[in-house]
């Protein structure tokens, strides 16, 4: 694949991977000053927005040559996360109510976290040029913040910017897209995922084959799930489970429903992981009972999934996956969680047991 | 690094510093406090990005160097030592500062000094000198004027603008509003104009206090820093980014009424009043007139708590004008009161829903404005 955009040369230092539009918009912005005060990173999970937000502090305040350059203090800094002037606020970051103590555990984004965020702005920049402060995940503030969050971008203070990163984007108040710069994060092709982590991440070309296809266009998981071996065994365990219950008596299912949905208020992104995981499995049953085999991400699995595909209808398949996606979004919702994966689990096709592939062949 | 220097010393210097380390912060060495050799000088530096203290003081250098380590830990353990010979040494490629005082030994970890913040450097924008006594009377004058919410930024800093010879500080949020003007003793090459955090004056003012030298202040050239440097110890404080409100409108050019009273009179009939005012709303209500043939006017305090009781005090006033009465939070009027060094006081204003004018008699470098409150008379 070509560089369009390598012409204006601005991003030659960027390392995020494959969003050529939005480090071209970026470091274009930087280059000829024209920045804007507030900019909207929207595109799907683990596609580079929180890289792409941090390289673009280290280029508003860079002091080298090609901005980033990564060589100067500034650049370093920001690198290493100890840079005053670049903040980001998420779920559980300070404020400045002595009184709270936030957690990672809590829901959303409150008021308070944005009037931190409303008074850092305001503050001439400690030690660089621009102050950056990123809200992440965006969608997650709740009304009070994003309304608190309005008035702020309604008059924007000088010497700072603003990035608003979110994979979910529809859930932002109209005001608040149409006051911010859209920059768009796309997933990117299989092909651009193996090359990187071949090249990047020195990964031999079989297993960057199979993490490309598992990551469906997100580099940064297959990147996580390169370090953390226990998120593979997860993901083999809930593919396992996902074979095992479409096979097994309402009784089984709702026992597992029970079980993962017990654990869901101690941890949420486990759950999110399952799903995940079972929405490939289907998925690829999907692709095989369509022709598509070739699409499939579940390589090594082929053998198992060909027998239960065949015994589905794609109207079935469909059903199971549409039912996936609305437990999910019942729980984002708080719907008690038992019963949002009890229901799911109703809508799931029942299939013989999967002898074949566990017999001994002759 | 090893260096020895007197108990009480660190100890006053850690006492300095330790009013700018962070609380809460994203970055955890801000809660810690930055030792480092400095020509000669040991430098003490916190700093919790609002604002930044670092304070020298005299000791024994045998070898340079420079580590960060926990401020309240290292402060606590330094006031509980006896006041005699401290030695600090951190070996080389090591973060563990190692104390030595008496019979004490302690070691702390620290955190490379490297990664401290940097203390913006702010050389470039010119310096006023001012008098430190005078510059501690306006912050104390027009400090607790500024706005205590964020909901508008820029109202929770001082306005300073620096024209000619004089050098004005404003305030205010939304309900009132106080100027004072400073003579400088030099006049300035150019108008200046920031905004420095309330907080970060009122800091100031605490560092004043012993203080007899002049301060300098100077900006930095782009408008994002102010350092104070007093003797062994230098502020600099974040400038808040914005427009300050054209205050200047809001002075009222004239006035119906006016009353002149004494200042001590005056707040204690406020204090009185804002007793039984507490239940309602703060609200105390002045009236005040002229005498007849030759007798001097008279002021009354009022307020009352509805179902509980009420007070009424009155003092001798000079009344010029038309009878007036208005009504204000006794809170704003006793914040303003005690800000004035006794003397004499005018409150003028033109109607109970016009702001009131205070201005001390004596001299008219301070002015305040209070929005009144409506009431049914």
């Amino acid at each position: 694949m070509t560089d369009a955009s390598a012409a204006t040369g601005h991003e030659a230092s960027w390392t995020v991977v494959g969003q050529h539009a939005a480090v071209s918009a970026l470091a274009s912005a930087v280059a000829s000053g024209r920045v804007a005060h507030a900019y909207l990173f929207a595109g799907p999970k683990h596609t580079g927005k929180t890289l792409a937000a941090l390289q673009f502090a280290q280029a508003l305040n860079c002091t080298g040559d090609g901005p980033p350059c990564q060589r100067c203090r500034q650049c370093e800094r920001v690198a290493a996360g100890g840079h005053a002037d670049v903040e980001v606020i998420t779920v559980g970051s300070p404020c400045d109510e002595s009184e709270h103590r936030h957690s990672a555990d809590e829901r959303d984004i409150r008021i308070c976290q944005i009037r931190r965020l409303d008074r850092l702005v305001t503050r001439a920049p400690f030690e660089g040029r621009c102050r950056v402060l990123i809200i992440e995940p965006a969608d997650l503030m709740n009304d009070a913040a994003a309304n608190a969050l309005l008035k702020t971008l309604e008059e924007p203070p000088p010497r700072s910017v603003l990035i608003l990163s979110t994979d979910r984007e529809e859930l932002l108040l109209d005001t608040l897209r149409s006051r911010t710069r859209r920059i768009t994060f796309t997933g990117l092709p299989q092909a651009a995922i193996e090359r990187a982590l071949r090249d990047r991440w020195d990964v031999e070309p079989g297993r960057a084959a199979e993490l490309a296809r598992l990551s469906m266009g997100r580099l940064g998981w297959a990147v996580v799930a390169l370090h953390d071996a226990r998120m593979m065994e997860e993901r083999e365990e809930a593919l396992a489970r996902a074979e095992e219950l479409a096979a097994s008596s309402l009784a089984g299912r709702f026992a597992f429903a029970s079980s993962l949905g017990g654990g869901f208020t101690k941890d949420r992104r486990h759950v999110h992981r399952v799903l995940d995981a079972w929405q490939a499995f289907w998925r690829d049953l999907l692709l095989i009972a369509s022709g598509r085999e070739d699409q499939a991400v579940h390589r090594d699995r082929l053998d198992r999934l060909r027998p239960l595909a065949s015994q589905c209808t794609v109207r079935g398949i469909v059903g199971a996956l549409r039912s996936i996606a609305d437990a999910r979004q019942q729980l984002d919702e708080n719907a008690s969680p038992v019963l949002a994966l009890e229901v799911m689990m109703l809508a799931l096709p029942e299939l013989r047991p999967n002898a074949v592939g566990d017999r001994p062949r002759p | 690094m090893n260096v020895t220097c007197l108990q009480e010393n660190l100890a006053r210097g850690l006492g300095i510093v330790g009013r700018a380390v962070a609380v809460r912060s994203t970055l955890p060495i801000t809660s810690n406090v930055l030792i480092a050799t400095d020509h000669g000088r040991i430098k003490l530096a916190a700093t919790n990005l609002d604002i930044a203290l670092s304070c020298w003081i005299g000791g024994q250098i045998e070898e340079e160097g420079a580590i960060t380590v926990p401020a309240r830990l290292l402060a606590d353990f330094v006031n509980s030592l006896p006041t005699e010979k401290i030695q600090l040494s951190l070996s080389p490629r090591s973060r563990q500062v190692k104390l030595v005082c008496a019979r004490n030994e302690a070691t702390i970890g620290g955190l490379d000094a490297d990664d401290f913040p940097p203390i913006p450097a702010v050389d470039d924008g010119g310096t006023l000198e001012i008098d430190p006594k005078m510059l501690r009377e306006a912050i104390s004058q027009v400090v607790f004027s500024a706005a205590t919410d964020d909901s508008r930024p820029v109202l929770t800093g001082i306005d300073l603008v620096v024209e000619g010879d004089q050098l004005t500080f404003a305030a205010a949020d939304g309900f009132r509003l106080a100027v004072r003007h400073l003579q400088l003793q030099k006049k300035a090459a150019e108008r200046q104009e920031v905004i420095v955090p309330a907080k970060a004056l009122a800091e100031l003012s605490r560092l004043l206090q012993d203080q007899e030298d002049p301060v300098r202040m100077t900006f930095n050239a782009n408008k994002t820093q102010v350092l104070f440097a007093l003797k062994d110890v230098e502020l600099v404080a974040q400038l808040i980014q914005g427009t300050f409100p054209d205050y200047s409108r809001l002075i009222p050019k004239e006035w119906g009424s006016r009353a002149v009273v004494e200042v001590r009179d005056f707040l204690q009939e406020t204090k009185i009043a804002s007793i039984f005012a507490r239940d309602g709303s703060g609200i105390v209500r002045i009236t005040f007139q002229g005498g007849d043939d030759g007798t001097p006017g008279r002021m009354t305090i009022a307020a009352r708590a509805e179902e509980i009781g009420d007070n009424s005090g009155e003092l001798d006033a000079q009344v010029e004008g038309e009878p007036a009465k208005i009504a204000f939070n006794g809170r704003y009027l006793q914040d303003v009161l005690a800000v004035l060094d006794g003397g004499r006081v005018a409150l003028e204003t033109t109607g109970p829903s016009q702001p009131g004018v205070i201005r001390p008699l004596d001299n008219d470098t301070y002015v305040h404005v209070v929005m009144p409150m409506f009431v049914q008379w």
